[in-house]
């Protein structure tokens, strides 16, 4: 049951429904139950799994903040971080480091015949274990109390709106606000009905719409010219950004509706002026994460190495990051590529300090997005690829182009499908603009007469009708 | 909470009537192969594959019959028909259920009863379908061209290379000379063996040709049949299936329904590429078909 399927509209209603005809007190038990219901139409097999998660890191956590005994308390943290991280690395990534060995075993003249597991992954997976084991540690550290109910604490970890593709959210801000009563509030629920609108609108009109063009390109890169590859590569990277963050605008606006803030995961990512402050901006529950259980311990426990330290705490992090995605080269190679942006600029950060100082504000500005912006584009052209060698094809091609043969032909039946998805970029490039002014998401326009106010929300819902692309495949960032 | 509720519907009416309004004026073209099937109404059916979707005439099948009419031809392909849940299903859906005297001829081709080894089947074109009556079919539309405005790109025009009737069935028009028929009909006798060749008769889509026959029973005369096809395809899916006529005579026989292994017959019909009779074959057989079922 996808974000953008009737079977979703119709689940959410019900539950909406029901969930303010019900008393405030039980209303949780309804949302798990809804959670529970959600998770099964997806394989109602890989229940057991969750549960089974779900159960050991609770109890361990209880266990964990109980003892008084350090080595104890140590052991609790270890069996619940593995006994949720063991099933995840076996879905995720077992055939891949099966296939690998035999691989290089093959290379040294060494037959293996490897044991493959044929089984799918579980849905939302990634997600839900690295949320399990950040509350894991949270309760170690003391920095969060272990949660007593075990209703709450499952809700927490299953609760639809996030459950497939995060945002991976951290004990301190979802579970305090699974123990309050959520009333009934007018424009809460409003304004997660249209965060959800927009959502759909960044999927089923510009995401969609991209792929058609991105995955023709991507699956047959031989049979294009260099300009509809370089098209398709910075279609890519709108595609992927209007689909998680569609996603997320959805799950957000769902959890809004219901009474819950969930963490915000993309915040206007394109004007990032380096590295650092991209990843402040994109997927920022994953790198939230990593930072806080990866990043900081590193270059804690490794502060003596100065410099290097860091150098090793950035290159465990983002490649950690990349593995995260999937059990693939291409994934270790972005994330090590990001790594290697990011030391580049912190070494480089006295040059740069000194060409802002130097330079004409705005050139630097935007000299400094487009870098970033390139940078990203590059290293999604590897993430996107199923082998390197697809990707430097790919990347070749950039050196191959004839700005004088551009033109709508190029595009053969999807022209008009090119010139729509312009447009709606535009668009969406706008209303970020224009909403950055202001502190609330998508609350500026209330500001606006209400005539002119009802007459978009009727536009959106005419365009996302008449102009979405219905595929009926995942968000793209289900499938990690 | 009723406020917000209509208010959803009060802005989601401009792209109600918007929908409407244009699936009734651009739905007179080609949509897609199967749209007529949706669209038209019979109290009695055929069922099953391309074959059957190409090959059986039902004014013709029905000729001088006492059965209810009209029939409606509802076979689409062997990718999107086999005998499953999800055809199961599209069936029970659009059988008008005052039926009491229909006739349902259900055609066997072994690719609709087998599955691939190496490929999961794909959900069936109707899986998600709710609505399987009315024309316009709106919510068929609405799925099945998408993005939804390049229906008036459409404009009402027709698709030279195929011709769906109002009765459904689906006349494909192509090049007739004999070596474009023989080409085609080479390449698809190549692209069944190497199906043939990763598939086995799966017992599940036995089962649920059983139940199919179970459901249809209870709305008149069921009748099975094996349509003919170019004699070399016929002889790699015997080859390919050797069982396949022990396994329809043997659901003809606990079922108490006739079958009609018309697979015998290839030599007597032409066919537009080895695998579907060709238009003037289409009309032979199904007289031929009608003869069969008037005699029974």
């Amino acid at each position: 049951m996808v974000f953008n399927s009737i079977h979703y509209l119709f689940f959410i209603s019900v539950v909406f429904v029901l969930y303010f005809l019900l008393p405030a007190k039980q209303r949780w038990k309804l949302l798990l139950a809804a959670s529970v219901y959600f998770y099964c139409t997806f394989d109602i097999k890989f229940l057991v799994l969750i549960a089974f998660s779900i159960f050991t890191s609770f109890f361990l956590a209880i266990k964990s903040e109980e003892t008084a005994d350090e080595s104890k308390k140590k052991l609790f943290l270890h069996l619940a971080i593995w006994s949720s991280a063991l099933i995840l690395a076996v879905f995720k990534y077992y055939n891949f480091f099966a296939e690998s060995g035999t691989e290089l075993f093959a290379s040294m003249g060494i037959a293996v015949s490897p044991l493959l597991i044929k089984i799918g992954l579980p849905i939302g997976l990634s997600f839900y274990t690295f949320q399990i084991i950040g509350y894991s540690l949270d309760v170690y550290y003391g920095v969060s109390k272990a949660e007593r109910k075990l209703g709450i604490y499952s809700l927490y970890i299953l609760f639809f709106p996030k459950l497939i593709a995060g945002p991976i959210e951290q004990s301190q801000n979802l579970l305090p606000q699974l123990h309050k009563e959520q009333n009934f509030d007018y424009n809460r629920i409003t304004s997660g009905i249209k965060l959800i609108a927009w959502g759909l609108f960044k999927k089923v009109c510009i995401a969609d719409r991209l792929s058609v063009f991105v995955d023709m390109v991507f699956s047959s890169p031989e049979q294009y010219s260099g300009l509809q590859s370089i098209i398709a590569c910075y279609f890519l990277v709108f595609m992927v950004y209007t689909d998680f963050s569609g996603y997320t605008d959805m799950a957000v606006g769902a959890a809004r509706i219901f009474g819950f803030n969930l963490i915000r995961n993309f915040n206007r990512p394109f004007i990032s002026q380096n590295l650092t402050e991209f990843w402040k901006r994109w997927h920022i529950s994953l790198y939230t994460w990593c930072y806080e259980y990866i990043y900081n311990p590193l270059s804690f426990n490794y502060r003596n190495w100065k410099q290097w330290g860091i150098i090793l705490a950035i290159f465990a992090t983002l490649t950690f990051s990349g593995l995260w995605h999937g059990a693939a080269l291409t994934f270790i190679i972005y994330g090590v590529l990001h790594a290697i942006g990011l030391t580049a600029e912190y070494f480089l950060s006295p040059f740069r300090a000194k060409m802002k100082s130097t330079l004409p504000s705005l050139f630097y500005k935007y000299v400094s997005i487009a870098i970033t912006f390139h940078f990203f584009l590059f290293t999604l052209i590897i993430f996107k690829s199923d082998t390197l060698s697809e990707a430097f094809y790919i990347i070749e091609s950039f050196t191959k182009i004839n700005i004088s043969q551009f033109g709508l032909y190029l595009f053969g039946d999807y022209k008009i499908e090119f010139l729509l998805s312009f447009v709606f970029v535009f668009a969406l490039l706008g209303m970020e603009y224009w909403q950055s002014k202001t502190d609330n998401y998508l609350s500026f326009h209330l500001k606006l007469p209400s005539f002119v106010r009802w007459s978009a929300y009727a536009l959106m819902i005419l365009i996302v009708v008449y102009f979405g692309v219905i595929k009926s495949n995942e968000f793209v960032y289900a499938q990690f | 909470m009723i406020k917000i509720f209509a208010k959803i519907l009060l802005f989601a009416l401009p792209a109600i009537i918007a929908v409407v309004i244009t699936a009734d004026k651009y739905d007179n073209g080609f949509i897609d192969f199967h749209y007529s099937k949706i669209t038209g109404e019979g109290k009695s059916l055929i069922i099953g594959t391309s074959r059957a979707s190409q090959g059986l005439i039902p004014e013709i099948v029905m000729q001088d019959t006492h059965f209810d009419s009209p029939m409606l031809n509802y076979a689409f392909t062997s990718y999107n028909s086999p005998y499953n849940k999800e055809y199961y299903r599209a069936i029970e859906m659009k059988l008008d259920p005052s039926t009491k005297n229909g006739i349902f001829i259900l055609e066997i081709d072994p690719l609709a009863i087998s599955e691939n080894e190496n490929e999961k089947t794909p959900s069936h074109l109707l899986s998600q379908q709710y609505i399987f009556h009315g024309d316009p079919n709106y919510e068929y539309l609405y799925r099945n061209v998408n993005p939804f405005y390049t229906l008036i790109l459409r404009n009402n025009e027709g698709n030279p290379n195929c011709l769906p009737h109002k009765d459904g069935r689906l006349e494909i028009i192509l090049n007739d000379s004999p070596a474009k028929t023989t080409e085609r009909a080479n390449e698809k006798l190549i692209a069944i063996k190497k199906e043939i060749s990763h598939c086995k008769i799966s017992d599940e889509k036995v089962e649920w040709l059983k139940k199919t026959i179970d459901l249809l029973k209870k709305h008149g005369k069921v009748i099975l049949v094996r349509i003919p096809a170019w004699q070399p395809i016929i002889d790699a899916e015997n080859k390919g299936f050797p069982n396949l006529n022990k396994i329809l005579n043997e659901i003809s026989t606990t079922q108490e329904i006739p079958y009609f292994d018309c697979s015998t017959f290839a030599l007597k019909y032409a066919y537009i590429d080895g695998n579907h009779l060709n238009q003037e074959s289409s009309k032979l057989f199904s007289k031929e078909l009608n003869h069969l079922i008037l005699s029974h």
